[in-house]
């Protein structure tokens, strides 16, 4: 089994329900089997309202009905908006929708203490939280956007809390080895361009199996992110781990 | 025939997993299923004066017939020409890296240049950028080559063939839309589907891209993939896994 566990919908030009079809048939070229949406955390800007991140959330649920045997839903929370609309996403979606984990973007650093009620239900339920993440030469792509180092330090204040850090193309080997210490803390094989090495970087500093395999579709596609996979000299078990046992473990899904 | 117009051997600097030999390389195309591929050297974009490099590399790649040299020339040293006339007889190609080599295509430090492979009818290999100008070392930052000004080199040398390398999907639009004898490999193209989409919305293209990988910093695997899964006509897939190329370099 394959899980993508970094993607977004709608997005760009995929603006319209029957879009998700696109995206699965271009998953199913390439035997991925599930596909884990967190909306277009961007359609808003920076900071979107609670009745804003609802109307995301609610286009991810829309797609979880139309393709419930392959789209799992990541609940997008920006904990900017108060702990009590945060708290309330999180019931709506998780709860009473189904929802498997948690999506959190640029809204809040994550250093932030705003994230301490979002952390402690994602504990109290036992999901994981996809944190945006990014070491950028250009400098950060939003005032408040988090790095290595502060998922590092999120991390070590919610150890019981798996972590999935995204973007190892962004991750630099500094980011790597900050993260490294947490065992609570994933990376995505998601970010940038194919480049080679840093895939390698992250199963040698942090084991296969802390790497799970994600895109960021439709920003990436399969092709370059699962051709780093195939090229990087990993043996059989460490690719099975990374494109669906791990995220498999922490989705709570049945065991490929 | 899977032709690939973008890869190099020698030592990339800040990674050693991006550093490779010229067997090592054969043996990642074989493996991605690339049967010829145009080569450069890694160290001669670092070097003023890139002969030597240039030296090494035709000789290291003798008895690897997947791999055909491509020398690197820098048109800012007075003696180019004499470089021209060594290398560009053996080889299918030349290139240039402005960016590294510190000059700009909007001037005339590559006139000269582009008016000799025009008359010798030899393409011009434009590398726009190495790497994703995000993760590049922070005290080390190469800007990327203003597609504008591969526009305008293209319109001051009408009947020369240039190829860019490392283009993103925008700026091959604004290539190739504006200048007819300009190709562009699909190394740094991204998005789902993002050969198919250019081609769907750009039907004039489809034999104007080219498969590059930029292997070895990138795997040669993700851009074979991000050809043979195009959603696109198979006439269409085969000419940019090789045909548009050898067409193009007259192999």
């Amino acid at each position: 089994m394959i899980i993508d566990i970094h993607a977004h919908f709608p997005w760009g030009d995929y603006s319209h329900l029957e879009d998700v079809d696109v995206y699965l048939r271009r998953a199913r070229r390439f035997h991925v089997d599930r596909l884990c949406l967190s909306g277009n955390v961007a359609g808003y800007g920076f900071n979107p309202t609670a009745r804003q991140v609802r109307e995301v959330n609610r286009w991810t649920l829309h797609c979880m009905a139309r393709h419930p045997e392959a789209v799992i839903g990541l609940c997008f929370i920006n904990p900017a908006v108060g702990a009590d609309a945060a708290c309330r996403e999180i019931d709506w979606a998780i709860t009473r929708n189904g929802f498997r984990g948690i999506k959190l973007w640029v809204a809040v650093n994550c250093r932030s203490r705003k994230l301490d009620p979002v952390m402690t239900e994602a504990a109290e339920r036992g999901v994981p939280v996809l944190q945006h993440s990014s070491y950028n030469t250009l400098g950060p792509a939003a005032p408040n956007e988090s790095t290595p180092a502060d998922v590092a330090e999120l991390a070590s204040r919610f150890p019981s809390v798996p972590l999935i850090m995204a973007h190892v193309g962004h991750a630099r080997v500094q980011g790597l080895t900050e993260i490294a210490p947490h065992r609570n803390v994933l990376v995505d094989t998601a970010g940038s361009q194919p480049a080679r090495g840093i895939l390698e970087e992250a199963v040698r500093r942090l084991g296969a199996g802390r790497v799970v395999f994600g895109t960021d579709l439709p920003i990436r596609d399969y092709a370059s992110t699962l051709g780093r996979l195939y090229e990087a000299p990993f043996t059989d078990r460490q690719r099975r781990l990374i494109l669906g046992q791990n995220a498999a473990r922490l989705l709570r899904l049945e065991s490929p | 025939m899977i032709v690939d117009v973008n890869t190099a051997v020698g030592r990339w600097p800040f990674c050693e997993a991006q550093s490779v030999t010229p067997p090592r390389l054969s043996s990642l195309l074989a493996r991605a299923g690339v049967d010829l591929a145009l080569t450069s050297s890694l160290e001669a974009i670092f070097h003023e004066d890139p002969d030597e490099d240039n030296r090494r590399l035709f000789r290291q790649l003798r008895g690897h017939k997947r791999l055909l040299p491509v020398p690197v020339i820098n048109p800012r040293l007075a003696d180019w020409r004499a470089s021209v006339a060594r290398w560009a007889r053996k080889g299918t190609a030349v290139k240039i890296l402005p960016s590294y080599h510190a000059y700009s295509l909007a001037g005339t430090d590559v006139d000269g240049l582009a008016a000799e492979l025009a008359r010798r009818r030899l393409p011009l290999l434009v590398q726009i950028r190495m790497e994703d100008e995000r993760v590049q070392a922070p005290a080390l930052r190469v800007p990327p080559v203003p597609v504008a000004d591969v526009v305008a080199l293209a319109g001051r040398f009408p009947h020369l063939s240039i190829v860019a390398l490392g283009t993103y999907s925008r700026e091959v639009v604004d290539l190739l839309r504006q200048s007819p004898r300009v190709w562009a490999d699909v190394s740094f193209l991204d998005g789902m589907d993002a050969v198919g989409v250019l081609v769907r919305k750009h039907r004039a293209f489809a034999k104007r891209l080219l498969l590059g990988s930029h292997s070895p910093l990138f795997y040669a695997q993700s851009a074979v993939l991000k050809v043979q899964t195009a959603e696109v006509t198979s006439v269409v897939r085969r000419g940019i896994l090789g045909g548009n190329a050898r067409t193009m370099l007259g192999l």
